[in-house]
């Protein structure tokens, strides 16, 4: 909420009346919107920086709200969708869950359940975004490692002991704890537990030479 | 042998057996010689014959010879020699002589003995029976078939026992023959009947032969009996029958005779005596000639030689005198009797008395001379004929009448003047009464030619004369002139067969044609004509047997003077005669033509009308120059009177018959019944019945025509129970106030069917302004009716259909219904809520908050035009004849689909025309045309997406043209045409129904709705309505 770049919530609906009525429920609870006319017009859009959520209308001409989420999903997106229908059914509902869907609002709703839904959507965009970020700071550090220390810090994260990781590597047991203090120092882990919840997050291949 | 048998058997046997006895006593005292021991030589002989055959006889007397020779020998030299010898030359002729009887002896026993075995046999193996008995009689022997017939065992019927089974009325006689012969030794035959097993008796002839030895002595008897009994039977028949036959000769009341082939009487019975009191030797031979009356010995002596050579019977009548010297009639019948090679072997003949017979016919004879005497005299015409009817007698009328001679008359020659058309009715007439056997007085009509040549009519009255049996004897008839009596009574029925004719409607030229005939009959020898007058030329009306010639050429002729003397006749107006036409100085015009056709007397009269018009004209015309008699001219002023009304009456009644002809055709042709109906008394009773009803009202009712109008109560109860108390309600006071009919009910006929009738009515007033009359006409309109009703039926039927294909089409789109209402809906919802959102602020955003009441107007007039779209779709509202324009309406459908041809990728493209093309017809129905047509394109792109073309034009042929195209599937391959089939579909849910409806709602109206293949994908579907010019709403 206090995020540095203000969220934007996009709004995908073909029919022109409910699209402004929705873009001025959001405008009066002091959202960033931005509209579209239809699917294709929204992806050709680059998506911001910033924590962002969709407001997609299950039934678009060409393409249907559940098609965009799934390119979404695919192109590896994670905007948090809100899917909005003029009827609802049951599959219908349980896909648009399955692809991630923050919330499924049947026409007409009332304008706090919308806003209520958008709330809840850009607290999980926020979410993302930090931990995006998160990533991106290991991934920089992570950078820094020299192809040994790769090497070292794969198998110790998969529990390899520092003897064992000699053997395997061809190396001095003392040789392996340089390695490893010099890698756990460039990584910033505290302990080897870090390490390994940090591996994870970087989702690094394990046991590579096991 | 046969001496010495006789020497043996002779009675000398005894003496020489004393002798030998006597020689050996003296052989025995007085030599000593020993004569025991050849004794005893003797007597071994003799034993061994007991048991042996000849031969072994023969060995022991050998044997015994051989012995007495060893005991000589040995005691040759032990006693005195001379004895010894003796004695053994004696024992030596002992059995010499012994021994040859013993053999003969016992060769006779043994064949004996073998041939009555034999016979035996044989007796056994036969089927006749057979017995043998001693001679004595003891029976000893019978065959099996003797037993077998009698039943008796063999020992019941040995010796006597068989005299049991003999008839006890024959055994005397029997058993006497038979004693008499077994004492005389004579052969047996007697016959006599025998009891068989079943207790019957049977005739048996018995014949028994003696069996004798050398001597003469009678050994057995040999019986043989034979089965005579169905001889026995025949013969006594025979001779029973033969009895009877002599019995019957002599007793029947005839007299019975045979004779010899030559002639020559044999026998006669006792009768012949007794009748001609003559002795037999009188009669016999040829000497009963002499009883015969000499006036018919010749003929009957002649006749009788006749039959004797040529074997035929003989028949004759003949006197024979009696006991008394008087004579009586006699039948002699005589037939022979033949061989078998067809030799006459007899002849028998029977007289028989006829006198009284022959005195009846004499009798007969004589009265009937006497009635041809009287009848000869009589003024009337009599006759009479044998029974077969052939006429014996004529009385002399006839012959004066007919002018024929006796000869020529008598038999059947009569019939030469009988008419030739009642020959063969008068002969059925007689061979049926005469066939029938039961002879009746019958009577006839008959022409007979006068000696003139004309025919007459007579009445012939037939009585039969019969004897005692019925058997006709004689007809007597009589003939009556009938000929003036006849000629009235068939003027009378040829005028009433005209009137007939008339009356039924036979065309005129028929009833001419009988006319002219009727008077043709009455004149004899005329030829008539009636020609009719038709402006101012004769026309031919009926001729029937003048000559084709003639009518043809008189046929047309010109009414004026002296143009003939039909035609005179006609323009004079009064009968013109003339009795000849070679000579009359008026018949210049036609005398060659008449004469040509040997016309010679025409006699003309005119026929006038009853207004005394000339409207015809009838001629008489004769081969021979004639002048009419009076009875001409009294029968011709008769027939002109007749025609004159016949011919008047037919002209009336054909105009009457046409012009009715000619109505009712209209009334059929038109369903159009007419009626009429009076009022009665003071009291306008609408109740009066209906006195006059057309042939078409009949129908229209279905009433009987024959049955004439039915009363109005039964009319009543022919009307639909809801119409009737209207119908008498509107009958009733058209009456009364003397007003017309004209209102519509319902009738309902006994089979069920029910009739639109549309009736009218209107009162004739009097000059007083009195009701007359009603007349009026009752219109069968149920076709028209049934044909409104059919057309309104369809219509509403059409309406239906499309309603429902709307209401099926509406529950196809409920989805996208529903989501083209929630769409405004939800706009409108969340406006208000923003509307409501931005009131709770401190500081009201006007502008705002006006864009926002804005926006949820806008929805909400959106949502109120979709669902007046919609209602306009799903109404079912009567088919409205408005003016539409096609543009509008198009549009319209378009909004309703936009959105669902969006969801399929359907671009939809407008090409509306510019001018504003306008038709009459049911705005709703022509959009549900376009619906479908849509919703059909947007099927066939479902998958694929597309474009969806809409086009309206105004065609130069002046008509509008919609058109759907699409770049779907296209038209499915060679069902083209079957696309607008009702139930044809190629969808997976379709109904088949929205194509067939469509082209319906088009064609109702006046256009036409088809489909081509686009160049490209798809295929385009066009609505053709006529273009409404002018007005614009």
């Amino acid at each position: 909420m206090n995020s540095p770049i203000p969220a934007t919530v996009f709004v995908v609906d073909d029919d022109a009346d409910v699209r402004a009525a929705m873009l001025r429920v959001l405008k009066t609870v002091g959202l960033q919107t931005e509209a579209f006319a239809t699917a294709k017009d929204f992806l050709n859009r680059t998506l911001p920086k910033g924590p962002s959520c969709l407001i997609l209308d299950v039934r678009l001409p060409g393409m249907s709200g559940l098609d965009v989420q799934q390119k979404l999903v695919e192109a590896g997106s994670r905007i948090p969708a809100i899917f909005i229908t003029a009827h609802a059914d049951v599959p219908l509902a349980v896909r648009a869950m399955k692809l991630g869907a923050v919330e499924f609002l049947t026409k007409p709703f009332r304008n706090q359940d919308l806003i209520d839904a958008v709330q809840h959507a850009l607290a999980r965009a926020e979410a993302t975004v930090q931990e995006l970020s998160d990533i991106a700071a290991l991934r920089e550090r992570y950078a820094t490692l020299t192809a040994r220390e790769r090497e070292v810090m794969g198998l110790i994260v998969s529990g390899t002991h520092t003897k064992g990781v000699g053997s395997v590597l061809g190396m001095s047991e003392v040789t392996v704890a340089v390695h490893r203090s010099r890698l756990m120092r460039k990584m910033r882990a505290g302990s080897l537990a870090e390490l390994g919840r940090m591996a994870e997050k970087l989702k690094l291949p394990q046991a590579e030479y096991i | 042998m046969e001496n010495r048998g006789s020497f043996l058997t002779s009675a000398s046997l005894p003496i020489a057996t004393a002798v030998i006895a006597t020689g050996v006593f003296i052989a025995d005292t007085l030599t000593r010689v020993d004569i025991a021991v050849a004794v005893l030589y003797v007597a071994v002989v003799l034993l061994s014959a007991r048991f042996c055959r000849p031969f072994g006889v023969a060995m022991v007397a050998a044997g015994c010879a051989a012995l007495t020779i060893l005991s000589y020998v040995i005691t040759r030299n032990t006693g005195p020699l001379v004895e010894g010898m003796v004695n053994a030359l004696i024992s030596l002729g002992a059995i010499a002589v012994i021994t040859p009887l013993v053999l003969i002896a016992q060769t006779r026993e043994l064949a004996l003995r073998r041939s009555e075995k034999e016979l035996r046999d044989l007796l056994n193996t036969m089927p006749t029976i057979a017995a043998v008995t001693r001679a004595d009689g003891y029976r000893e022997f019978q065959s099996p078939g003797w037993l077998e017939y009698t039943g008796l065992s063999a020992e019941a019927s040995m010796g006597y026992g068989w005299q049991a089974t003999v008839h006890p009325d024959d055994l005397d006689g029997y058993v006497s023959t038979w004693r008499a012969s077994l004492v005389s030794g004579e052969p047996f035959e007697g016959e006599a009947r025998f009891r068989n097993a079943k207790g019957e008796y049977r005739w048996f002839l018995t014949r028994a032969v003696p069996s004798r030895d050398e001597q003469g002595n009678i050994l057995k008897w040999y019986a043989i009996k034979t089965d005579v009994d169905d001889r026995k039977r025949a013969e006594e028949a025979a001779r029973r029958s033969e009895k009877d036959l002599r019995d019957l000769l002599q007793n029947i009341p005839a007299v019975a005779f045979s004779a010899r082939p030559d002639g020559f009487n044999d026998y006669q019975s006792r009768t012949w005596f007794d009748y001609s009191g003559l002795r037999t030797e009188d009669s016999l031979g040829h000497a009963w000639h002499g009883g015969v009356h000499p006036d018919d010995l010749e003929s009957h002596v002649s006749k009788w030689t006749a039959s004797l050579e040529s074997g035929q019977p003989f028949e004759d009548e003949v006197r024979h005198r009696s006991a008394h010297g008087d004579y009586r009639w006699f039948l002699n019948r005589a037939v022979p009797l033949r061989d078998e090679n067809g030799k006459i072997l007899k002849w028998f003949g029977i007289l028989t008395d006829i006198e009284d017979r022959k005195r009846a016919e004499e009798a007969a004879r004589r009265s009937e001379e006497k009635l041809r005497d009287l009848l000869d005299t009589m003024p009337a015409i009599a006759f009479s004929a044998r029974p077969d009817g052939f006429n014996e007698f004529q009385s002399r009328s006839w012959f004066e009448y007919s002018g024929m001679r006796m000869e020529d008359s008598l038999g059947y020659g009569f019939l030469a003047s009988v008419h030739p058309d009642d020959v063969k009715p008068w002969a059925a007439k007689w061979m049926e009464d005469w066939e029938k056997g039961e002879p009746l007085p019958f009577e006839t009509e008959i022409r007979y030619r006068s000696a003139a040549g004309e025919y007459r009519w007579f009445l012939v009255r037939v009585v039969p004369l019969c004897d005692e049996n019925g058997k006709v004897l004689k007809w007597f008839g009589i003939l009556a002139d009938i000929e003036d009596r006849k000629r009235a009574e068939s003027l009378l029925a040829g005028e009433k067969h005209v009137l007939e004719m008339v009356a039924k409607g036979d065309s005129l030229d028929l009833i001419l044609d009988a006319l002219c005939r009727l008077v043709e009959e009455q004149i004899r020898g005329g030829l008539a004509s009636i020609m009719l007058v038709d402006g101012d030329r004769l026309r031919r009306g009926g001729a029937p047997n003048l000559p084709k010639a003639y009518t043809d050429a008189i046929d047309g002729a010109e009414i004026r003077p002296s143009a003939g003397l039909f035609v005179t006749a006609a323009y004079r107006d009064k009968r013109i005669i003339v009795a000849d036409i070679a000579t009359d100085p008026s018949w210049a015009n036609y005398r060659e033509m008449a004469l040509q056709q040997s016309l010679r007397a025409c006699w003309s009269t005119p026929i006038f009308s009853s207004q005394g018009k000339v409207v015809a004209t009838i001629a008489m015309y004769h081969r021979e120059p004639r002048n009419p008699s009076p009875r001409d001219r009294e029968l011709i002023e008769q027939i002109t009177h007749l025609a004159g009304v016949v011919i008047e009456g037919y002209v009336m009644q054909e105009a009457l018959r046409r012009s009715e002809a000619h109505l009712a055709e209209a009334q059929r042709l038109t369903h159009t019944g007419s009626w009429a109906r009076i009022p009665t008394g003071a009291h306008l009773c609408w109740f009066q019945d209906d006195v006059y009803w057309s042939e078409e009202m009949f129908r229209i009712w279905g009433f009987d025509p024959m049955q004439g109008p039915p009363g109005y109560e039964t009319l009543v109860l022919r009307v639909h129970p809801d119409d009737r108390d209207r119908m008498r309600e509107v009958g009733e006071t058209a009456m009364r106030d003397t007003t017309g009919i004209d209102h519509e009910y319902r009738i309902v006929l006994p089979d069920g069917t029910v009739k639109h009738v549309h009736a009218v009515g209107r009162p004739i007033l009097s000059a007083s302004g009195k009701l007359i009359e009603m007349v009026g006409t009752v219109v069968d309109v149920t076709e028209r009716k049934r044909a409104q009703e059919e057309r309104e039926r369809l219509r509403q039927l059409e309406a239906s259909l499309a309603h429902m294909n709307r209401i099926s089409v509406m529950g196809e789109m409920s989805a996208t219904v529903a989501h083209e209402l929630k769409q405004p809906m939800t706009a409108a919802v969340m406006n208000a809520e923003v509307c409501l959102e931005l009131l709770q602020r401190d500081q009201i955003d006007i502008q705002e908050f006006s864009d926002a009441t804005s926006a949820i107007l806008r929805s909400l007039r959106r949502g109120a035009e979709i669902i007046n779209r919609l209602r306009s779709l799903s109404r079912k509202s009567n088919p409205q004849r408005e003016l539409v324009d096609i543009n509008q309406a198009v549009r319209e459908i378009e909004a309703l689909l936009r959105n669902e041809a969006r969801m399929s990728s359907v671009a939809v493209r407008m090409e509306l025309a510019t001018e504003t093309p306008q038709v009459t017809g049911d705005r709703v129905q022509l959009q549900q045309v376009v619906l479908n047509l849509m919703l059909n394109a947007l099927e066939s792109m479902k998958e694929t997406g597309g474009n969806l073309v809409l086009k309206s034009e105004l065609t130069e042929t002046g008509s509008v043209l919609v058109s759907v195209g699409d770049t779907g599937v296209g038209l499915p391959e060679g069902d083209e045409e079957r696309i607008f089939d009702a139930f044809f579909t190629t969808k997976l849910h379709g109904t088949g129904m929205g194509l067939a409806i469509s082209r319906t709602i088009v064609e109702s109206h006046g256009g036409r709705l088809f489909a081509r293949e686009n160049i490209g994908p798809g295929a385009t579907f066009c609505i053709e309505l006529p273009h409404q010019v002018g007005r614009s709403s």
